[in-house]
């Protein structure tokens, strides 16, 4: 399945109705050196652009807003004792959450990887 | 005022070494470079900072018997008595006792053998300090604003030794301690002082040769060029200042908790402005009064956050705050009531809707690493 953006620079890859959620390269990049995940609850129903955590750098703090509507199954505890891992993988073994979709149609309405490139030009 | 955004003289320097440049103050400033504000925090503590802070207002003031007692009256410090080659702490005080700015002021003596003080200020402050000054000495004509210098500064315990392969005669100079010396035929002058609680020094470099002197002190591969990030978080973990955040027009030096800056003769008198307001004066049950704040959680206090005490009273607001990477903690610093700036006492810091437990340090947070010799 391919990856899918939102517009506050999150990624989504589905495998069946489980999405794996992170933020993209282009967020850690703004955020700087990141030094906590406030993760999202775990069983939690959730709304599409609903916010769902928080991620703190030196710098700023930046909310996490699903990018789909679901169940969240599963947090990526390692955040939790290396925040940092964000910075160095953000597109991979830094996903944050993963959730069961209730929609998968929801999934066109997101951004592919050239739409996503155009818009953080 | 100018809305321009200035370009600092070494900018393209910077961009070549991978700056990520962030408008501050009216001028582009490098925020970090590609390692991260907290690798050069850390490198800052552990070896040797490079900071270009050429944004700060640079001026000198020749200093004589009418000079002196001008500018008494407005900053609060026994200059008459700084010695030549000393520097100190101290603000520029308005009616009222509230800080207009805070400065770095040195006696200093060119080498025209004229006796001068070299005042840094802030940038964000730059047209309010003229003004005020200006004002203050009744001309404008006894201010020289160094405009062609850039300021650079040398921050961490390999500063020195560093430093000193090119210029051996700050080998023993102490914190508060400044030198004009003679490089490539231009004067530079280098004061033993900085923002980060290390030791380290403050070059004020003419910009015909700071491009080839910056290059020659990183070419020692111990030093690290670093940005505005770390030197903010170098500065908090030192307990120190930071104007628009802990101190503005409004807050007195008592309630900055810097009334140790005024010299006890200055104090006695109280002759200078707005002494009268703060000095000796009972304060009123609503006074706040400037502390350090550890998070007992992770969340990070930032400025103005709420703080409360354990009846859930509002008692004040955080003024800076942030991720202090030497000690993996979030650390404050905040204005509150005085009743509850007592060390060990606990308060209660609102992030996102949450009150986080927090509890009322010693600073600094970090100790210092001034040289005296």
């Amino acid at each position: 399945m391919t990856k899918k953006y939102t517009k506050d620079h999150e990624w989504i890859e589905c495998n069946n109705d489980i999405g794996t959620v992170g933020i993209t390269n282009s967020a850690q990049e703004q955020l700087g050196d990141v030094v906590f995940f406030e993760l999202p609850e775990i069983n939690k129903n959730v709304k599409k652009g609903e916010q769902v955590g928080v991620v703190e750098s030196v710098k700023a703090a930046s909310e996490l807003y699903t990018p789909v509507s679901g169940s969240i199954v599963e947090i990526n505890n390692e955040l939790k004792n290396n925040p940092s891992l964000v910075n160095s993988d953000p597109e991979n073994s830094a996903w944050y959450m993963k959730i069961k979709l209730d929609d998968l149609n929801e999934l066109n309405e997101l951004m592919n990887l050239e739409q996503y490139k155009d818009m953080i030009k | 005022m100018d809305k321009e955004i200035k370009k600092l003289f070494l900018e393209s320097f910077h961009i070549k070494n991978d700056a990520k440049l962030i408008p501050f103050s009216g001028y582009n400033m490098p925020i970090n470079y590609k390692n991260g504000i907290i690798k050069e925090h850390l490198a800052t503590r552990s070896d040797c900072g490079i900071f270009d802070v050429s944004h700060m207002l640079q001026i000198n003031i020749i200093a004589n018997e009418q000079t002196t007692k001008k500018l008494e009256n407005i900053i609060p410090l026994d200059l008459y008595n700084l010695k030549i080659g000393k520097s100190a702490y101290s603000f520029i005080l308005n009616d009222n006792g509230g800080i207009i700015d805070d400065l770095i002021i040195s006696k200093i003596i060119n080498n025209k053998d004229q006796i001068l003080y070299y005042i840094v200020l802030n940038a964000s402050r730059r047209f309010v300090d003229l003004k005020v000054l200006s004002e203050t000495l009744g001309t404008t004509n006894l201010i020289n604003t160094r405009n062609n210098y850039s300021l650079i500064a040398v921050q961490g315990p390999r500063s020195r030794e560093l430093l000193s392969n090119i210029f051996p005669e700050i080998m023993k100079l102490s914190f508060m301690e400044i030198k004009n010396l003679i490089y490539d035929n231009f004067e530079i002058l280098i004061s033993c002082s900085g923002y980060t609680g290390e030791d380290g020094f403050e070059l004020s470099i003419p910009n015909n040769i700071v491009t080839q002197l910056v290059k020659k002190i990183l070419s020692s591969n111990e030093a690290f060029l670093c940005g505005l990030g770390s030197r903010d978080t170098l500065r908090l973990e030192a307990g120190l200042c930071l104007y628009g955040n802990e101190l503005n027009e409004n807050i007195n030096p008592k309630e900055a908790s810097l009334l140790w800056t005024i010299p006890k003769l200055r104090k006695n008198k109280m002759n200078f402005k707005g002494a009268i307001e703060f000095i000796n004066k009972n304060p009123n049950k609503n006074q706040k009064i400037r502390i350090g704040i550890l998070s007992l959680n992770q969340s990070i206090p930032r400025n103005n956050n709420n703080i409360y005490n354990n009846q859930n009273r509002l008692i004040g607001k955080v003024t800076s705050g942030s991720y202090s990477p030497t000690l993996k903690k979030p650390i404050a610093m905040g204005l509150v009531e005085e009743k509850y700036a007592i060390i060990g006492n606990k308060v209660f810091i609102e992030s996102r809707g949450k009150k986080e437990d927090s509890i009322v340090v010693k600073m600094p947070f970090v100790n210092h690493n001034y040289k005296k010799y």
